[in-house]
């Protein structure tokens, strides 16, 4: 949409009608204007109908223009004869996020989001964000609630936010932390990529868009060079890594970077790699489901003894490690 | 194709079986044909897992890609659950294509959701054509399990209208040679099933 709006153009087409039907989602931006420009006076538009009629929430579908301004039933949903269950988004088998967010709703932590895949550590069985604004505003969040709330928080305070966030938007409030002496931790999920939009490259990779060789910004050095001395890096498939680590950097009385370091498994290069599934073994399982804490798609807990797909399980092996009765074992091992 | 009504498809999934590859490899194939086509997709915030639908329209001239509910001609359902709730969008007596996976939800509750059961049978109930195909079955015997959404393109092929030369043109110039005849097997394998399962049922009323 162009701003300024045209305004010969938009009044050239309501001249000489009666009513004029603004049909935009979410706020009254269009309508706004005409009703500024007044094109009711000079053109002889009787009506204006907008957000008197429509929504200003979700997305304006034929069927809600049907339900809204033709007065007409809309949509029929089958939702009252039978029950059909809702199927939100996850992370997938094998996501390095799943690592993280585990550690972090083990700990108890509060944390505070941002946006990409890694947001979805908000929901079930990880319940591990407490925040979602805007990019960057994870970093910020955390920085604003160590200001008012240091003595109740204390150390159990961090931020999560991705690699291309961080890059995006996430340094500024990282040094307002450095400079304003600021303790928080900051976990930077570093998966090598924008996994959420697609695998767009970014400049931590060393790729430009076109796929052409180019200056990978080194993290370290970069976090190093705006004041954040302790910088670590750990691997979110190694939760006892992973553990120490978070828990190393919130011991201290400065600001810190923990980076978790494996790349996105929907990465061309990761699955081409050769991916060993699991299986649970029946006689060894206590049903504790203990196992789908990891939040797996690739395991099926609707059953007593859970089930993993031999087809989509890539072996991460975070559901084993999880497993205290060692009932979750390569499929391979099994065969031998 | 002047005045040519087209069709109103609906391709519904869990992200990561391929919907959004079979709506586009439809569209194309209906322009390929000579139709005017739109499609347009919703999915969820993360690639993989969620609830994935896309619209495709065709016909002479097509004005807005989303179908209102009620007015779909054919649902290509990759899952069943997705294709229990996309129906309502099917127009009466409309053509649902049904593959026989079940996969169970991610759990946003301590109680477990209950995966419905007998959806082919209450779809049946609503007065739609119904037709389960165990394509991710067929698929796996052909060679490779991800090769289910063809099977169930191929399954539509002829209800929707478009020639057969349109399909295959499309098929071969958009997939990677390395799996074109796997899907080539595939999509055959789709449109026999679907002859067959018609000749059945034909059959069946004719007694």
């Amino acid at each position: 949409m162009t701003f300024p709006l045209p305004r010969k153009l938009i009044e050239s087409f309501c001249d000489g009608v009666q009513r004029i039907y603004v049909i935009e989602e979410l706020e009254p931006f269009i309508e706004e204007q005409l009703r500024i420009w007044n094109v009711k006076n000079p053109y002889g538009v009787s009506e204006i109908t907008g957000k008197n009629s429509l929504p200003n929430m979700f997305e304006l579908t034929p069927d809600v223009l049907r339900r809204t301004l033709l007065h007409g039933d809309g949509t029929t949903s089958f939702e009252k004869e039978i029950s059909i269950p809702p199927r939100p988004p996850v992370l997938c088998p094998g996501c390095p996020h799943s690592g993280v967010y585990f550690v972090l709703h083990k700990l108890k932590l509060t944390a505070t989001g941002d946006i990409g895949c890694y947001t979805l550590g908000a929901l079930p069985p990880f319940n591990a964000l407490d925040t979602t604004f805007c990019m960057g505003a994870g970093i910020a969040n955390a920085f604003g609630i160590e200001k008012v709330k240091r003595h109740v928080l204390g150390k159990k305070l961090v931020a999560v936010i991705g690699d291309s966030t961080f890059l995006h938007s996430g340094i500024a409030p990282l040094i307002d932390i450095v400079f304003n002496k600021g303790i928080t931790t900051v976990i930077l999920m570093d998966n090598s990529t924008t996994g959420m939009t697609g695998h767009q490259q970014h400049p931590g990779m060393g790729k430009t868009i076109r796929n052409a060789d180019t200056y990978a910004i080194n993290y370290e050095e970069l976090l190093h060079a705006i004041g954040i001395r302790h910088v670590s890096v750990f691997d979110p498939y190694d939760l006892e890594e992973t553990e120490a680590a978070i828990k190393q950097a919130l011991a201290l009385e400065e600001p810190a970077v923990v980076i978790s370091r494996r790349p996105c498994v929907m990465l061309e290069s990761e699955r081409a790699k050769p991916h060993h599934p699991y299986e649970v073994i029946d006689e060894l399982c206590e049903e504790c489901d203990l196992c789908l804490k990891i939040g797996c798609p690739a395991i099926d807990g609707s059953t007593p003894i859970p089930r993993i797909s031999a087809e989509r399980c890539i072996g991460c092996d975070l559901c084993a490690k999880l497993c205290h009765f060692e009932a979750i074992k390569p499929i391979a091992e099994r065969l031998n | 194709m002047a005045n040519d009504p087209g069709k109103n498809l609906l391709f519904a999934g869990v992200g990561g079986q391929g919907v959004l590859l079979v709506a586009e490899l439809a569209a194309r194939a209906a322009i390929h044909a000579g139709f005017d086509a739109k499609k347009t997709e919703v999915h969820g915030a993360a690639q993989r897992g969620g609830s994935v639908v896309s619209h495709v329209r065709f016909a002479s001239k097509v004005y807005s890609p989303l179908t209102p509910a009620g007015e779909v001609d054919i649902l290509v359902a990759l899952e069943k659950l997705e294709g229990l709730r996309w129906a309502s969008f099917v127009r009466p007596s409309g053509l649902i294509i049904l593959n026989e996976e079940e996969r169970v939800p991610a759990q946003l509750t301590d109680k477990p959701v209950e995966y419905p059961r007998q959806i082919d049978t209450f779809l049946i109930g609503k007065g739609f054509q119904t037709v389960l195909i165990n394509a991710t079955e067929i698929a796996t015997s052909l060679g490779n399990y991800r090769a289910a959404n063809i099977v169930l393109l191929g399954a539509i092929a002829d209800a929707a209208g478009i020639p057969m030369d349109s399909w295959m043109a499309v098929i071969r110039q958009h997939l990677p040679p390395k799996i074109l005849e796997l899907n080539i097997n595939a999509f055959e394998n789709g449109i026999e099933l679907k002859r067959r399962t018609h000749a059945a049922a034909s059959h069946l009323t004719d007694h």
